[in-house]
């Protein structure tokens, strides 16, 4: 009996590791998905999401409320995806290029503000995250009680996100039109549609979902920023984005795999408390932590061919159309 | 009364490229007005300034008696004007439908499954989260300003375009910010509402039936034939009630069967009462379907004449400004050994589908054989298999009695074979490279080119010289040899491809749509220089869509439909009507000529 | 030689077409030839002057947000550049990784390639410069040598694999080279761990690091404690660099492929094998920087030890416009930021990650040349609408007079709480333009445009300012009236441009 009840506890725990990672890569992935398929890479994720998270943790601590903090992290993130925006899709620029100074940028003001505002050089003070939800009705049913039990409210919005976002890009003109854009933009243009618009506006979409995924980080997973505190997670959106095929669904099981596998050191740790015969795995900590990104490489190079948007990467020029 | 008045437009390109210079155009209402001019003579940028795609620089644009200014084609569709633009503008990972809709979507006059889910299923989770952080009270009055809201932006949504409606725009500043407010409400209802595939549809095949266009609006625009695609294209015209209706370069990609049909559906418009305008090269059909037609010529009106009170040959001085000689002089060929020998080819395509049936062909030493075919039967996929460039499924193909089957295209060039590629800014030239970059291409790593132990290095000196050579004798025009490519005319694109193809010696020379794009000067230049080949003994694979290159220049024709050769023939004894059931697939009572 | 009858697209070229013989740079020989012709190309000058530009365009921004964020730009400008110049040997010794890895990013970049992922082969070439460094005894001069050499093999191995992968399975470049990095940084994390091969378990501490290298495998110092040799392996990687790209057949064949992948195939180049060779070089030159590091500066290899310099390589590319001699002027100039960046810090006080901020915001401003045109463009725009006569509408004076009513709540708001000096003077600056704009309205009903401009970016800027120091009141009272004055400056356009219509149409 308490071996079966110990091994239902790690599953849950298995599973709601997975989701708490998954949470901020769906999220900025879906992002990356409407600048994307609109045509226009956006490699900036990542300094969206560290902007979101800083925004989120600053605007709840001016004000004290966290709800104003998630907002404040949508609204960081697409400010500087609008940037992006204007650097390539205004002045038609290199996406690549303006991407990288996004991240450079974000990278920098986050760390400048840290001492600005609060005199610190690493970790802000704690600020008041959003409360956790716990739905009474599942607690009970084992082990998704558990997965879902003291979960942040921008686990629900992620998964409201990602229906919303199936609904915006394949029942909605404005869907149709983002497609089209990073298709053929020229065809879009010939139908009356300003393409600079369309791919304005995916690009600042998805800098407000990257701030979001930022802002789960760190007012809805911690309670408060950290230097560099995304660690890479823009980038491994960016994967779960392609090796998801730049669909919503698709998206969502990429990152759903993508936690897990970020989540993998985590639960080793929780393994081998839990099992002496496991403790050995954590010799191989950083080994392990290695899996995923080589898995990623791997699937890339081995089980599925993507297919990216065909006009993505490169800015429109409306004078070749004639 | 004229439907389309162009007034003194002009329009230079960012580039110093002056297409349109003071035209002045009139077309009457109800008419088929063709618009002639050689490739490059400022057609399609006048109709692209017509329909707003591009803006002009000067003159004005009256449409039925009222000047406009459009600013997007989004102005000119709203002024019932289409076009269909000779490289169709449709996305082929879409459907017929969404194709036909993108820009003009249809709301749905009844609520769609997956709207409703999506609102239900939003909504229940909005209602579980108040009801997990506030007290019940609050939660249920939550709930229900939030069923309220649904409701009122349901209703706002369904108002096209709330600030017309409310007749804001004449409140001065109050009434601006409002108006901007309804348009961004209206902009956004236009975008996230449900898009009404179901009507769209039935609206789709209304209008094909009416109009003789029969279509499946479901399939994949990828997934059909381009004749099929011009349909989608002219019914996408007709879903925006288009009543001006201008169509580019239709007929390049059509059997003269298909043209035919095309006229037939002209005819219809024109009964209907549509204002058609035509953009053409070619002569036969503006003759065969105008009422009046203008003249372009590099940029410039040159006239409009009646239909009934002009010759073919008159337009032709119009739009060449001298006389034309339509034939090439060219003397019998000699054909001496085989050069090129196919033997069962059989090629796949991007989408791994089987595009090339089992064709065997040879082509002779100081012959011209000249493939005719509709675009996309399989000439691309044969070229690129022979020079190396596509894997075979199976077959071989033999240079002088050389097996080169499935060697690299390095190989293949290294044995003799020349290609003047179809597209020539895609496959032919490296833009960004300088023209003497450009002229090296493909010997680079041979001397003169290169230089060194095992020709590592290149030898910018003798790169330059040779170049510089070309470009004299070839009479390319270009600032200097250290011109970027980019900056060349089509025309002088084309010279240096063929001057870099022709320089190689080649024992086989491949040349595929080789004067595609290209002015009456370009074409007349490009075809001495392939005869001369010919006659020099170089063998030469033409591959051509225009009928009467092929008949001009072939010494003999080989047929191409589906994959597969037809028939071959002797020019002299075929006409351009037998021609034409060959390249629709009409299996011909004549006995094939042996390859 | 054919006569060429000049019809149809002729005509664009003629007024400037004049033959080879006329070029004054074309019978020059030899290299000062490559160099003239660069030098007297105008894409090149173009290039050039917009890079200047955006550098102090980046400056000015960066400037407008140390003063928002309550710091002396002055003093911190003043110390960056003090800094940089008291210790040009501390430049050049970060200069020389930079570099080496800007030119790992440049070359793929050349073939078309992205390589995102040179932190990876840096790591992974300057572990097996420790790794050879510390094992093996070789004698002074060949030990340096061989690690380096070591060091480039396994960086292009590390390069090679997402080549190929890339030549041959179409895996996204982009995506397996940074995920490689992740992984490379993981790995010798575990290599020099307790776990690991390669652990240092002589000192006291344990840190994930290796043993120190043999002396033999060090790098000497030139002139002082920092500069090292390594500079000289960079600086000949910037000359064969050069050469590669510019001279042998290799390099034409990558930069055809980078330009134009189908025309190269078809003009016989093998795509596959110049993209996996690209990576491999690429890789090498970052494995090459990971090692100069590890033997001139380090001396050992410890766990993540790189302050990002692969990253900086794409900085550095992107700011040299991908040419080798930009890299090397792009990482000296960056290398420069970052030295007088520590002295900010030291003595302006300023985070040195405002560095990091001015290399953002420059390599944005690099990415849009286009940046300037529009700028041209909306300047003549704008002065022909400042110059047009108009009568002005009466209820432009609402937004005028809510705006000067606004400032009196504000200075008493402000006043009221802590009275910060910043906000008191922009709130001052908006009074004085606010009642100009009053005065202007009254007297003369013209130049009204440029009064409504600076009116709506001084709110907005007080906006900023009382938001960061913290008078949310303020900041919102800003906000609206910038919003206001934004909203007359559109009013206003809209009714020029219908006036323009109607001109127009009358004419």
């Amino acid at each position: 009996m308490q071996e079966a009840d110990i091994s239902i506890l790690l599953i849950g725990i298995l599973l709601k590791t997975t989701l708490q990672m998954a949470t901020p890569l769906i999220l900025t992935a879906l992002g990356g998905m409407y600048s994307e398929k609109s045509g226009v890479v956006n490699i900036g994720l990542e300094g969206m999401m560290l902007m979101g998270a800083f925004a989120a943790v600053w605007a709840t601590f001016l004000t004290g409320n966290p709800w104003i903090g998630l907002v404040a992290a949508a609204l960081a993130g697409g400010l500087l995806a609008s940037t992006h925006a204007i650097v390539s899709v205004k002045f038609k620029g290199n996406q690549i290029v303006s991407g990288t100074g996004i991240i450079l940028f974000a990278l920098g003001f986050t760390t400048l503000m840290l001492d600005a505002v609060w005199g610190v050089a690493g970790d802000t003070p704690e600020v008041t995250p959003l409360p956790k939800v716990q739905l009474p009705f599942l607690a009970d049913i084992p082990i998704i009680g558990i997965v879902f039990s003291q979960l942040s409210p921008i686990i629900y919005l992620m998964f409201v996100l990602s229906i919303l976002s199936w609904f915006v890009m394949y029942k909605t003109p404005f869907g149709l039109r983002l497609r089209a854009a990073g298709e053929d933009p020229s065809t879009l243009d010939t139908a009356g549609v300003n393409v600079e618009w369309v791919r304005f506006i995916g690009v600042v979409l998805s800098g407000c979902l990257a701030g979001l995924g930022g802002a789960y980080l760190s007012i809805g997973f911690t309670t408060r920023f950290r230097k560099g505190m995304t660690g890479g997670r823009g980038f491994v959106s960016l994967a779960a984005l392609i090796f998801g095929n730049w669909a919503p669904l698709g998206v969502f099981l990429a990152g759903l795999l993508f936690g897990f596998l970020n989540g993998l050191p985590n639960i080793i740790q929780v393994l081998a408390q839990y099992n002496s015969d496991l403790a050995f795995l954590m010799n191989y900590i950083d080994l392990i932590a290695m899996i995923p990104f080589i898995l990623v490489v791997i699937a890339l190079a081995g089980i599925r061919k993507s297919r990216p948007p065909k006009g993505i990467g490169v800015p429109y020029e409306k004078e070749a159309a004639g | 009364m004229y439907a389309v008045e162009l007034e003194n437009i002009s329009k230079t390109f960012s580039g110093g490229v002056q297409a349109n210079r003071n035209i002045t155009l009139r077309i009457k209402k109800g008419e088929v007005h063709g618009l002639l001019g050689e490739n490059g003579a400022g057609k399609s940028t006048l109709m692209n300034v017509l329909y707003g795609l591009l803006q002009s620089d000067d003159g004005r644009i009256i449409v039925n008696g009222s000047e406009v200014r459009f600013n997007s084609p989004h102005d000119a569709i709203a002024q019932k004007i289409g076009m269909v633009h000779q490289h169709f503008k449709l996305i082929p990972t879409l459907t017929v439908a969404e194709n036909v809709v993108l820009g003009m979507e249809p709301k749905s006059s009844k609520p769609t499954k997956s709207g409703l889910g999506t609102i239900v299923l939003l909504s229940a989770f909005s209602i579980i989260l108040m009801g997990l952080f506030l007290p019940v009270e609050q939660a249920l009055l939550g709930a229900l300003i939030l069923l309220l809201s649904v409701v009122i932006l349901y209703h706002i949504f369904r108002m096209t375009n709330p600030s017309e409606r409310l007749g804001l725009n004449r409140l001065g500043r109050l009434g601006f910010v409002l108006e901007q407010i309804g348009s961004i409400i209206a902009t956004l209802s236009q975008n996230l509402m449900p898009i009404g595939y179901g009507d769209a549809i039935e609206k789709i095949k209304h209008i094909a039936e009416e109009n003789g266009l029969d279509i499946d609006p479901m399939a994949k625009v990828e997934d059909i034939s381009v004749g099929l695609q011009q349909r989608v294209e002219i019914i996408k015209t007709l879903y925006r009630e288009a009543d001006i209706l201008i169509l580019d370069e239709p007929t390049s990609v059509l059997t003269p069967q298909e043209v035919d049909e095309l006229f037939v559906t002209l005819e219809r418009f024109r009964e209907a009462g549509k204002t058609i305008i035509l953009i053409t090269h070619k002569l036969r059909e503006p003759m065969a379907l105008c009422d009046r037609i203008s003249v372009l010529r590099d940029g410039e009106l040159v006239g409009t004449v009646e239909k009934a009170g002009t010759s073919p040959e008159e337009l032709a001085q119009m739009m060449v400004g001298r006389l034309v000689v339509f034939r090439v002089e060219k003397t019998p060929a000699a054909p001496s050994d085989v050069v090129l020998d196919v033997k069962n080819l059989e090629v796949l395509d991007n989408r791994n589908l089987l595009t090339v049936k089992g064709i065997s062909i040879q082509v002779r030493s100081g012959e011209i054989l000249g493939i005719a075919g509709v675009q996309g039967n399989g000439q691309t996929e044969l070229v690129e298999a022979i020079v190396g460039l596509r894997k075979l499924k199976s077959g071989s193909v033999r240079i002088a009695g050389d097996d080169i089957t499935g060697a690299s295209p390095r190989k293949v060039r290294a044995v003799g074979v020349s290609h003047i590629p179809e597209d020539r800014q895609k496959r032919g030239l490296v833009l960004g490279f300088t023209v003497e970059e450009n002229l090296a291409l493909g010997q680079q790593y041979l001397a003169p080119y290169a230089k060194g132990p095992l020709t590592l290095f290149l030898d910018l000196e003798s790169i330059q010289n040779i170049s510089q050579e070309t470009i004299d004798n070839h009479s390319i025009k270009v600032l200097s040899s250290k011109s970027l490519a980019s900056t060349l005319s089509g025309g002088n694109q084309q010279k240096v491809i063929v001057a870099r193809e022709l320089g190689t010696k080649p024992r086989l020379l491949i040349a595929a749509q080789p004067t595609r794009g290209l002015d009456v000067g370009a074409t007349e230049f490009i075809h001495k220089e392939l005869i001369s080949m010919r006659d020099a003994g170089v063998a030469i694979l033409l591959v051509s869509a225009e009928l009467d290159e092929i008949q001009t220049l072939s010494d003999r024709i080989a047929v191409i439909f589906d994959g597969k050769i037809m028939a071959i023939r002797n020019p002299a004894e075929t006409t351009p009507n037998e021609l034409g059931l060959l390249m629709a697939g009409h299996e011909s009572n004549l006995e094939e000529v042996s390859a | 030689m054919t006569e060429f009858p000049s019809t149809g697209e002729g005509t664009s070229e003629q007024g400037t077409a004049k033959g080879g013989e006329s070029n004054p740079v074309g019978y020059l020989s030899g290299a000062p030839q490559a160099i003239i012709a660069k030098l007297t190309d105008s894409r090149f000058q173009k290039q050039v002057i917009w890079t200047i530009a955006s550098i102090i365009l980046a400056l000015l921004v960066s400037a407008v947000i140390m003063t928002m964020a309550g710091y002396d730009a002055g003093r911190a400008f003043a110390y960056l550049l003090v800094g940089a110049l008291r210790e040009p040997g501390r430049v050049l010794q970060f200069a020389t990784p930079l570099i080496l890895t800007g030119l790992a990013v440049a070359l793929a970049f050349k073939c078309g390639l992205f390589n995102i992922g040179a932190e990876g082969q840096l790591y992974i070439g300057s572990m097996a410069a420790a790794v050879v460094g510390f094992t093996i005894s070789w004698p002074y001069l060949a030990h340096p040598i061989l690690c380096l050499f070591v060091a480039a093999i396994c960086g292009g191995i590390y390069g090679l694999i997402p080549g190929l992968l890339l030549a041959y399975r179409g895996a996204h470049e982009v995506v397996t080279t940074m995920m490689l990095s992740y992984a490379a940084i993981a790995l010798t994390t575990w290599l020099v761990g307790p776990n690991g091969f390669w652990m240092d378990t002589a000192g006291s501490e344990l840190i994930p690091q290796t043993p120190l290298l043999q002396d033999t495998a060090i790098l000497p110092t030139i002139g002082g404690p920092y500069l090292h040799w390594g500079i000289f392996v960079a600086i000949l990687a910037v000359f064969v660099v050069d050469y590669l790209i510019n001279r042998t057949v290799l390099g034409y064949e990558m930069r055809a492929v980078g330009l134009n992948r189908d025309a190269a195939e078809y003009a016989g180049i093998n795509s596959k094998k110049n993209v996996a060779l690209t990576l491999t070089f690429s890789g090498a030159l970052a494995g090459l920087a990971g090692g100069g590091e590890i033997m001139g500066t380090y001396n050992r290899f410890i766990h993540r030890w790189s302050p990002g310099l692969g990253w900086d390589g794409i900085t550095v590319a992107v700011l040299g416009g991908n040419n080798p001699w930009g890299v090397l002027g792009g990482a000296i100039f960056f290398a420069a930021l970052r030295v007088g960046g520590n002295a900010m810090q030291m003595d302006a006080h300023v985070p040195i990650e405002m560095v990091s901020v001015i290399q953002g915001l420059i390599v944005l401003f690099v990415a849009a040349p286009r940046a300037i045109m529009w700028m041209q463009n909306r300047g003549v725009e704008y002065v022909e609408w400042v110059k047009s006569e108009e009568k002005l509408p009466l209820d432009h004076l609402f937004g005028i007079i809510s705006s000067l009513v606004g400032v009196f709540i504000s200075f008493g708001l402000v006043s009221a709480s802590t009275g910060n000096l910043l906000l008191s003077v922009s709130l001052l600056l908006v009074g004085v333009v606010a009642i100009a704009a009053f005065a202007i309205f009254l007297a003369k009903r013209r130049y009204i445009l440029p009064i409504f401009t600076i009116l709506s970016i001084a709110w907005l800027l007080t906006a900023l300012v009382s938001f960061f120091t913290g008078i949310l009141l303020v900041t919102v009272i800003a906000g609206v009236m910038g919003l206001l004055s934004i909203t007359d400056l559109l009013l206003l356009r809209r009714r020029y441009q219908d006036r323009n219509i109607v001109k127009e149409a009358e004419s």
